[in-house]
Formats: structure tokens, sequence, C-alpha cells
């Protein structure tokens, strides 16, 4: 199977990877795992006092794809507020990696992540 | 899922004697026999594997509980995920100690998953099945560190 060039690129040059601080209150941390291949995906968001995400941060261990997927993502997220985060669909990430059927649970990994760090976010607001 | 390993060669041997293409080709249709014969291969290949195994039994036992079964905990796959990153960052100095670990961990898994199977808990099975492959996956990485290919 032949990873497409943006594939490639996010999996050489990775954006955004390293970790935020877990226990801070204005960060949100998901954690997600696609347990057919093993793989394991973190993604973290900071969010300002606006509801913008200011930073995000991954560390993935899985294929290319996933890589490549959970990159992208936080690419997509830094800046954007987290109402737009959560309209974030994983056909989008399909489409902009142009992701081959078998790889298209990557993607969803990606979303349920993204989902998974705005939930842990909201919980910690909530809590206060 | 205990089924000694030379039982499960002789059951085996049978079965491919009773379907063998040269034997029960004058019979009836034959390609359904061939399919016989490649069906009984494949089971063998995946009974051999105690992990395979495993997945046969709980499908069979539960067809929706491995797929029910997939969302593992947080704290779980946090700690999967340390795993991956000690095997990636180990020095070559830590391979064999670090192999120790892993494999113990996967050997334990294998005799939890025994236990869930012989009691019927599939769910339980099902959870420790996936579980275990984060540690088979962080063998096989940690391999590929000792003897990197190319």
């Amino acid at each position: 199977m032949a990873y497409s060039d943006k594939v490639i690129d996010h999996y050489n040059n990775p954006r955004n990877v390293g970790s935020l601080d877990k226990d801070a209150k204005n960060v949100g941390t998901g954690i997600v795992g696609a347990p057919e291949c093993g793989d394991v995906m973190k993604l973290q968001i900071q969010v300002d006092e606006h509801g913008k995400i200011t930073d995000a941060k991954f560390k993935t261990y899985g294929c290319g794809s996933a890589i490549a997927s959970s990159s992208l993502a936080t690419e997509w997220l830094k800046g954007t507020s987290i109402d737009d985060a959560e309209a974030i669909k994983n056909t989008q990430i399909v489409e902009e990696l142009s992701l081959p059927p078998v790889k298209i649970h990557c993607s969803v990994l990606a979303e349920d992540a993204i989902k998974a760090a705005i939930e842990d976010f909201r919980s910690k607001q909530q809590e206060s | 899922m205990d089924l000694p390993r030379d039982e499960l060669e002789q059951r085996y041997l049978e079965a491919s004697r009773e379907t063998h293409p040269d034997r029960a080709a004058a019979s009836a249709d034959e390609t359904a026999t061939l399919r016989r014969s490649a069906e009984v291969n494949d089971a063998y290949r995946a009974l051999r594997d105690p992990w395979r195994r495993a997945e046969v039994i709980i499908a069979k036992a539960d067809p929706s509980a491995l797929d029910r079964k997939k969302d593992l905990c947080p704290v779980f796959l946090m700690e999967a995920m340390e795993l991956a990153e000690r095997v990636a960052d180990a020095e070559p100095s830590e391979f064999s100690k670090l192999r120790q670990s892993i494999e113990s961990r996967r050997d334990s898994y294998l005799q939890r998953l025994r236990s869930a199977l012989a009691e019927n808990r599939i769910d339980d099975a099902a959870v420790l099945l996936h579980e275990s492959r984060y540690c088979r996956k962080a063998l096989r990485d940690l391999e590929e560190r000792e003897h990197p290919i190319g």
C-alpha cells in the first residue's frame, strides 16, 4: 500500500509532537487506542479564557497514517475555538491525507482523541 | 483453550486426511473439497497460536464481545504509551532486562486469559486479549531494535 505524499510528510516531520502538563487546569488530554493494531494516541489541547485553543500536542505510537492523522489534527486545532474543534470530522482528515479505506480507522482514532481531549478539558472546568 | 499441542496435531492430521484433495477428489465436487481442505489448514494455523486460539474461542462464545470491549480505560492506555516509550528510548544495554519484564507481563496475560476462558468470563477475556496486544507489539518493536532490518 502506498502512502500519500502528505502522510509521508507528516510522518517524517510530525508537527507538535510532545506533551503539555496534563494536570494543568487549562489543558485537556485525550488518550485513545486501537487494540486491533496496538496503536495508542495521546492528544492534548491548551485552551485560553476565551475558549480558543492556543496550543496542541500529540504523541502517537502506531502506523504512519495514525501519526499523520494526529499530527494534522494538532495543526488544525491550534488557533481554533473549542467549538470548531469539536466539529472536526474524521472524513476531513481522510480527505486531506488521501487515506485508503484500510486506514480510515486511523482518522477515527484522531477524531476520538480530539473529542476525548475536549471532554477532559470541559470536565476540569466544571470541577471549579 | 487447553487442548494439548499433540492432540491438536493429531486431530489436524485426521481432518486433513479426510479432506485431502487427492483422497476426496474422486467423490463429490472438487472445488468444495479444496475449500474444505484449505479451511482445515487455516483453522489449524489459527489454533496453534494461543492468542489466535483465544480470539477464535471468544468470537465463538460471543461474536460481539471483542468489538464491544474495544474501548480500553485511559489508565491502561497511558501505561501502554509509557511502555512503548520505554521500548523506543531504551539503551542497548537495557534491552535484555526490558525484554524479560515485557515477556513476563505477556505470560501473565496469557495465564489470565486462560483462566477467564476456563471460567467462561468472555468479556474479561476480550479485554485481556485487547490489552495483551500492546504487550506483544512492544516485544516486536523491541525485537526490531535488537535486530534492525538492513
